[in-house]
């Protein structure tokens, strides 16, 4: 059974779609409506290092309060139940890996989306992201990146109960 | 597969709410403030929005 550790960007729509709600405000929220729908039927996980960036920016740019965003964390994880990944690797693993990356392939964004890769890879989680470096660039390194476009369609064919469906996904 | 949903207690679930709802207020207000004295930033936002809800196709 397949299990996505997803990126930041994808997470946090969940916590826009609650605010937008209590405002009573109507915005396109197709990729958290994916999110709530298909942790119903496949697994996801977060991590410290996800739960770390949600964080930030809640309290960066918004300034919430520190139990408003612990109480909003607390029902993302009742809602999508994601299981919580530990990270059992030292920092000096996880940078060792992330050192044979960038010195072997030229990375132009900052390392956090390649934290979150290592931390894929060292628990065998399909990583879905929407940073296009890390898609073109680091199957090489570890194959099990996947779009948001292929996750979508992934699910789509899943949940197709056509037997003879054509299950070629890739994006 | 299905996952097991935690079953939050009713308190628990009126605490959430009420954190959402503060949280909306100042979010809405932000997204004001970002309106009328940062353009720049207010467009960033919604242009980073469209562009996930675009990247994850129809």
């Amino acid at each position: 059974m397949e299990r996505f550790y997803l990126d930041t960007n994808i997470i946090f729509s969940y916590f826009l779609k609650k605010f937008f709600e209590k405002k009573g405000k109507q915005i396109e929220t197709r990729v958290v409506n994916f999110l709530i729908n298909s942790s119903k039927n496949i697994k996801y996980a977060v991590s410290i290092l996800v739960k770390a960036e949600i964080i930030r920016i809640l309290k960066s740019e918004f300034g919430f309060e520190k139990e408003d965003i612990e109480k909003a964390w607390k029902d993302f994880i009742s809602e999508i139940s994601p299981d919580y990944i530990t990270a059992f690797q030292t920092v000096e693993e996880i940078y060792n890996e992330i050192v044979d990356i960038v010195s072997t392939t030229p990375i132009k964004k900052r390392v956090t989306n390649l934290e979150h890769l290592i931390i894929a890879k060292k628990n065998d989680l399909i990583f879905v992201t929407g940073d296009k470096e890390i898609i073109s660039k680091c199957k090489g390194f570890y194959d099990k990146i996947w779009s948001y476009n292929r996750l979508r369609k992934f699910y789509a064919i899943r949940n197709d109960l056509k037997p003879q469906k054509n299950d070629n996904y890739d994006q | 597969m299905t996952n097991d949903k935690k079953v939050l207690s009713k308190k628990e679930r009126e605490e959430i709410e009420k954190a959402w709802e503060r949280m909306a207020d100042k979010f809405w207000k932000t997204l004001e403030y970002w309106k009328k004295h940062n353009p720049k930033k207010y467009r960033k936002f919604w242009r980073d929005y469209k562009k996930l809800e675009e990247a994850f196709g129809s």
